[in-house]
């Protein structure tokens, strides 16, 4: 710690969390705050407790498959940015600004770590905003704590690196931040401390960092700490790996299985055998006898044996059971179709079908599709211009263009049953195909109904400026009345078609009597 | 109580004269010469209706759209007509009923004569188009006062002389007067 370092004007606490304090408060929060434990999974919450939640992928295999399943899922997910006012430059940075993501590590790494983050830690994800005019300043903490635990990081808190710049200066980059590194102050301002590998630790302003948690906890003092999926799935977790772990020791002969007595041989010879079996096995590449240890008895007896198991699944234990039931826990915890993490083929479930159905039924549940909805509006909210909108949507899956397009038709079919039964104008249902995006913006002479609206992943847009010539071209070329019907298309039944032929032929009779009737 | 218009009164008069007599000739053949009471009945109506239309409005040849309101009046009627001539098809004596049911049609000229008379006004309702209890019998009629300047006009439901369903009472009050300005009823 310098002299020379100038004080904070930082208002309120940047520490960290309480149950990660070394006081009491650090042992008494988590057992306060969690359910007896039956795992070895730490106690609710502590950092500690995602460290061991961040390494769950290597504990069991399909876990570790699930979640990267669901990483490259987001990462490889189509996004479309659209602006408002169609502009290109604006469409072209923000795109930029995702593709360069992690200091032009690219959209790919960066959507992989954020989700690994996301699903395996509580406290959450965190990304860097990096603004044009970054001024990086070392200051003096006002509560200065030489050396602290947080996790398994140990890191000196006496002087920390702020950086300042304007709020809404130009942004130039995004920098997922290791989600163990980052403790949250609960400070509205200055809402994370990050603690880089060199250097000293970092008080990040709230406009310099994007938060967020899986099932973010209600309680205050865990300042917006999560549950995440491995926290949600781990007894399961934990249950497979144990389960698989057994099995591959069956398998390998790894480990002992069961203790056999023999009696009526003496050791000497036991050893003997072993030796001779163990070189011809070798020689054969068998091991299997190493499962079962084997103690021999000297007596004059003739040889008998005694088993005592060591270890075994129950007999009504079934493993595929507690496989299908858990493969469903980590697709719900995630919000991944479960056929995703264990394809159904050859099962019962296992058609076309029944993959669209679960497909769409896991859209909207789960960690995965609420991430998504977060990420959709933050970062068009806090990251891209004010009329620049980012969409999750895969323009390259033919079946939601399909789906896209018949809503389209519906609205269209309704828009038409409406003019033709004058309930609208042919003005109005281009108003009403503006407003849900059937029709462009520019091709209306006047947008009425602008603003009025705004779904949650919109945004307010600034009012319209002048409309471009080719615009005006095409809206005075507009229809202002439904098109006309061509001969013999109206709907009309026989009466119609006979009172017309008949009302012709019968035409010249009819002049004739009205005629006369003036005269009466 | 005005007057019905004198050449509408002769034109049903006319009409009526005409079902009547087809419909006599008809009674003393029946059951057979439906078909052909029903075609006649058909062509009468087709030249009365466009008579009408013409009278109304005072003119020699019909306009597009009253050539399509014709039209859709004596559709109108064709529809009762083919509804009636099943009914007589299907039946096996002469009903007291019929003969004035028929005359009934001659009645339906009032709505063609209506609409040419107040120059195609868009007005809620003409008399005899079968929106009111009376239906073809309403003698009710439009007083239209033309107002100065393009398409104003004041459009007054008067009753007829005789009885009046509770309809035609409804409207002579509420319409008295319509008022029609720059071609938009207000």
């Amino acid at each position: 710690m310098t002299d020379t370092l100038a004080p904070s004007a930082i208002q309120g606490n940047t520490l960290e969390y309480p149950s990660s304090a070394p006081a009491v408060f650090g042992l008494a929060f988590p057992w306060l705050m969690s359910p007896p434990s039956y795992t070895d999974l730490p106690t609710y919450w502590s950092p500690r407790r995602d460290w061991v939640l961040s390494v769950t992928p290597q504990k069991e295999d399909m876990w570790g498959a699930a979640v990267a399943i669901a990483s490259t899922r987001f990462a490889a997910h189509g996004y479309i940015i659209k602006d408002s006012q169609d502009s290109s430059r604006r469409v072209a940075s923000s795109l930029q600004l995702l593709k360069g993501a992690n200091g032009g590590e690219g959209w790919v790494p960066f959507a992989l770590k954020v989700m690994r983050d996301l699903l395996t830690t509580d406290n959450g994800v965190f990304i860097r905003i990096r603004r044009q005019g970054d001024t990086t300043t070392p200051i003096r903490v006002k509560a200065a704590q030489p050396a602290i635990v947080s996790g398994a990081l140990r890191q000196d808190f006496s002087e920390a690196a702020v950086t300042t710049s304007a709020p809404g200066s130009k942004i130039t980059g995004l920098y997922h931040l290791d989600s163990l590194r980052c403790i949250r102050t609960g400070n509205l301002a200055y809402p994370l401390r990050f603690m880089p590998i060199n250097g000293m630790q970092q008080i990040l302003r709230w406009d310099q960092v994007l938060m967020y948690a899986d099932q973010p906890s209600p309680r205050a003092e865990l300042f917006g700490v999560g549950e995440c999926a491995a926290g949600r799935a781990y007894k399961t977790i934990a249950k497979l790996a144990a389960m698989e772990q057994l099995v591959f020791e069956n398998l390998t002969g790894g480990g002992a299985n069961k203790l056999v007595f023999l009696q009526g041989i003496n050791d000497p010879t036991l050893q003997a055998i072993l030796k001779s079996g163990e070189a011809d096995a070798q020689a054969r590449g068998l091991v299997y006898y190493l499962g079962t240890i084997l103690g021999a008895i000297p007596s004059d007896t003739p040889i008998s044996m005694v088993e005592v198991k060591l270890k075994e699944l129950l007999s009504n234990f079934i493993p595929k059971d507690e496989r299908d039931n858990g493969y469903l826990i980590y697709a719900n915890t995630i919000g991944v179709p479960v056929q995703s993490i264990q394809p159904l083929s050859g099962q019962g479930l296992g058609t076309g079908t029944q993959t669209l159905v679960l497909d769409d039924a896991a859209k909207g549940q789960g960690a995965m599709p609420a991430f998504i909805k977060w990420w959709e509006q933050t970062v068009s909210d806090r990251v891209l211009p004010a009329t620049t909108e980012l969409q999750f949507a895969d323009e390259n899956d033919m079946r939601d263009q399909k789906a896209h397009a018949e809503v389209q038709k519906l609205r269209a079919d309704t828009r038409k049953v409406q003019i033709d039964s004058g309930e609208i104008s042919p003005a109005m249902a281009r108003q009403l195909a503006v407003d849900s995006e059937d029709l462009p913006q520019e091709l209306v002479a006047d947008d009425v109904t602008s603003g009025g609206q705004l779904s949650d992943d919109e945004k307010m847009t600034p009012e319209r400026s002048s409309l471009s010539p080719a615009s005006l071209a095409l809206i005075q070329s507009a229809p202002t009345a439904p098109p006309k019907q061509a001969p013999g298309l109206a709907t009309k039944d026989a009466a119609d078609d006979d009172a017309a032929a008949l009302l012709e032929s019968e035409l010249g009779w009819a002049k004739r009597l009205g005629k006369a009737s003036l005269r009466a | 109580m005005p007057n019905p218009p004198a050449p509408l009164t002769w034109l049903i008069a006319r009409l009526s004269k005409l079902i009547a007599t087809a419909t006599g000739a008809l009674e003393a053949d029946y059951p057979n010469g439906v078909g052909d009471w029903q075609q006649e009945v058909s062509r009468q109506l087709a030249r009365y209706h466009g008579a009408a239309m013409l009278a109304g409005a005072e003119v020699d040849t019909l306009t597009p759209e009253m050539t399509t309101a014709v039209t859709t009046d004596l559709a109108t009627q064709l529809r009762f007509l083919d509804k009636f001539a099943l009914e007589m098809q299907d039946g096996d004596t002469w009903q007291a009923g019929w003969n004035s049911r028929a005359n009934m049609y001659a009645g339906s000229i009032k709505t063609p004569y209506w609409q040419g008379n107040v120059d195609m006004l868009p007005l809620p309702a003409m008399p005899a188009d079968g929106t009111s209890t009376c239906l073809t019998r309403c003698t009710c009629m439009w007083d239209v006062t033309k107002l100065a300047g393009e398409g104003n006009y004041d459009c007054t439901w008067l009753l007829g002389a005789t009885d009046h369903c509770q309809i035609c009472k409804q409207r002579a009050a509420d319409w008295a007067p319509i008022r029609v300005r720059d071609g938009v009823v207000q």
